[in-house]
């Protein structure tokens, strides 16, 4: 009778693990199409394997990316999807399916850019839309995916269930929810750390420009190097100072990558992008927004994808 | 002998049962024989692996393996049944008839029309864990269910039933090996779910049996269906049987009462997360022997007629032979039979010994 009493206990602490995960699949499946990411951290379901001849189209960056406030559908990648497939997807065309992710992850500061873009390699993206949030923007503080955790650091795998619990307890006034949520997302940042090694980078100060230009160069050299093309998208102006950034970031560009495999789009400069109902909170783009700001980038997009298919036929 | 006749039975309903002219789950199950792992399956079916995956090791055509298949795993379940009721105490009068019932019932005969199903393995663990924990060989059962659940989720059912059963038996120390058993499957089938959805995208798309709180596939089948077509689909299922089964549990032994009981909310489960109709005879092992407590009490010729004429309804609603006669002449010729055999058995229910049935002139 011990011996099952024990066999027991150990099944019952497998059991809770693996109904944990369950449960925090099941909230991932609720949430990934609204305003949370999948399992694997990036927003909308998670993507079938690649088949030939299919294209896929990614946009990767910070809070700009990412899209707070909006369905993961009505993003800018999956607008410029389906402007991009106007053409690629005629009839008659020989060009394949086109597909759209959105990588963008919340509260990612520009240094972390290249290892998201380095980290979604995997996924084949033909072409990588790089949204690069101002060098003055604070990154949100409530990170998505958590790239704290610890499981998203050593399986990549990013939990839901702490914030679903913890937004089910806001709404529905239940503290222990919100104190399991809470419990959980701590224990798993604390062994984040313990693996990271070091704590959160500092917050609220703006990056020097060197730092923020090295970013974004990087962030390209990671695109590129996951032998996507790159679609360099500069936001708006909101001061003297970002015209400058966006000046240098030009020349840079130009002088250090193959123009048939980098393209910039430079929002700030289209004066469309300034209507005030193209914005949710003077931040982050509404859906209207996210429609907008495609039409610009789509253009880009398209013209490198048929460059690229264009070497590839020449191969 | 008995095995092969069956067996030879069986085998001849599936050469002739024809194949079925409406979309089934073959494609995604010969997929799964052929590829081992089909990345990004938004299919249930995609993530019961066991049975094509042991059929895909198997060289020859694809019907003539799974028809095969189907045909040994309702043999299995017609053994174990007949084994069952020995050891629920039951004479080797009622076994044979109820596991004549458990091979020929609707069940059985539906999966050798369409066999691409993990069903007849199902139909065969069933019978079979419960006659191994009863018989207190829990490693056998245990064993038995942890395989079994790589090829449906339904068989770490039966590990649960026993362990209720011995629970509530008192038999505390049964209870807890059984339920030890019974979550080592839970386990496996979990891992391998949760396996198949991260490393290969598997998903159960829009599977009605996982919207739990929205009905299941039942508010669905409910829905699509005229309460005619219901009260068909559930007669169809058991016929003759659901007149026999309850005059069989006023004869059953606490132990079989106690078992019956406990089965009926994990099969109300089942019925509300699968179609409810075909998976009301994964319990057919509970209810053949009750229905065999009622035949094994009336005169051998009555007996075998109500379960020829039984499985005779059976051919065409279960195997859809459109040669054999009409299922309505057979399934109403079986229930006046079995009306007959219950009226027998109850004007002499007085002199009637439960742990000595007796065959009544």
């Amino acid at each position: 009778m011990r011996g099952s009493t024990l066999a027991l206990v150990i099944e019952g602490v497998v059991l809770a693990a693996l109904l944990t995960v369950s449960a925090d699949l099941y909230a991932h499946k609720r949430v990934e199409r609204l305003g949370g990411v999948n399992v694997w951290g990036y927003r909308g379901p998670v993507m079938t394997r690649k088949i030939a001849p299919e294209i896929r189209i990614a946009v990767a960056g910070g809070d700009l990316a990412f899209g707070w406030g909006v369905a993961a559908s009505e993003t800018l990648v999956y607008s410029v999807r389906q402007l991009v497939g106007l053409e690629t997807e005629k009839r008659g065309s020989q060009l394949g399916r086109t597909v759209a992710v959105n990588l963008g992850a919340r509260g990612l500061p520009p240094g972390e850019y290249a290892g998201a873009v380095s980290h979604f390699a995997y996924l084949q993206p033909d072409v990588v839309c790089l949204v690069a949030d101002p060098r003055h923007h604070v990154p949100a503080t409530a990170q998505l995916p958590d790239r704290q955790s610890a499981l998203f650091q050593v399986f990549g795998y990013a939990p839901m269930l702490p914030l679903v619990l913890r937004e089910k307890a806001a709404v529905a006034g239940i503290p222990l929810l919100s104190a399991l949520g809470a419990g959980a997302e701590a224990a798993d940042d604390l062994f984040g750390r313990r693996l990271r090694g070091s704590t959160r980078e500092p917050r609220g100060r703006m990056l020097e420009a060197s730092s923020y230009d090295q970013a974004l160069e990087s962030a390209v050299g990671a695109a590129l190097a996951a032998n996507a093309s790159v679609v360099l998208v500069l936001p708006l102006y909101a001061s003297q100072e970002d015209r400058l950034d966006h000046e240098r970031i030009w020349a840079q560009v130009a002088a250090q990558f193959d123009a048939r495999r980098v393209r910039i789009v430079d929002l700030g400069d289209e004066a469309d992008m300034y209507e005030p109902d193209l914005r949710l909170n003077g931040f982050d783009f509404s859906t209207g927004g996210h429609t907008k700001a495609s039409e610009h980038v789509a253009p880009a997009a398209l013209a490198l994808i048929k460059i690229r298919l264009g070497a590839a036929a020449t191969r | 002998m008995q095995i092969a006749a069956v067996i030879v039975g069986l085998a001849l309903i599936a050469w002739w049962s024809p194949l079925p002219d409406r979309v089934t789950d073959r494609g995604v199950y010969e997929a799964t024989a052929a590829q081992r792992i089909v990345p990004d399956c938004t299919d249930l079916h995609c993530f019961r692996v066991l049975v094509p995956w042991v059929l895909g090791a198997v060289p020859g055509p694809s019907v003539t393996k799974w028809k095969a298949y189907a045909v040994v795993c309702n043999t299995a379940a017609a053994v174990a049944v007949f084994q069952l009721c020995l050891t629920l105490g039951l004479g080797r009068r009622a076994a044979s008839r109820a596991s004549f019932a458990a091979a020929f019932g609707f069940g059985s005969l539906y999966t050798l029309h369409d066999s691409y199903t993990t069903d007849p393995l199902m139909y065969a663990v069933g019978p079979l864990i419960v006659d191994q924990l009863l018989r207190q060989h829990v490693w056998t059962a245990g064993i038995v269910g942890t395989i079994a659940v790589l090829g449906k989720e339904f068989a770490a059912a039966p590990l649960y039933l026993m362990a209720a059963h011995a629970a509530f038996a008192r038999r505390w120390t049964l209870a807890a090996r059984s339920l030890v058993a019974a979550n080592a499957a839970m386990i496996v089938w979990l891992v391998l779910q949760l396996t198949l959805m991260l490393r290969f995208n598997y998903g159960y798309g829009d599977n009605p049996s996982t919207h739990l709180l929205s009905g299941g596939f039942l508010a669905p089948w409910l829905a699509q269906q005229s309460v005619r077509g219901i009260g068909s689909a559930l007669f169809n299922e058991y016929g003759a049987l659901y007149l026999l089964a309850p005059v069989g549990f006023s004869f059953a032994s606490a132990e079989m009462r106690r078992l019956v009981w406990l089965a009926v909310p994990i099969a109300a489960i089942f019925a509300y997360v699968q179609q409810p109709d075909r998976a009301l005879w994964n319990f057919h092992f509970l209810v053949v022997a009750l229905a065999a407590l009622v035949l094994e009490r009336v005169p051998a010729l009555l007996a075998w007629m109500t379960l020829a004429m039984f499985a005779l309804a059976n051919l065409r609603v279960g195997a859809q032979l459109s040669s054999a006669p009409t299922a309505r002449v057979a399934l109403a010729a079986s229930v006046l039979m079995a009306v007959a055999s219950i009226v027998l058995v109850l004007r002499h229910r007085s002199t009637i010994d439960r742990s000595k049935p007796r065959v009544m002139s």
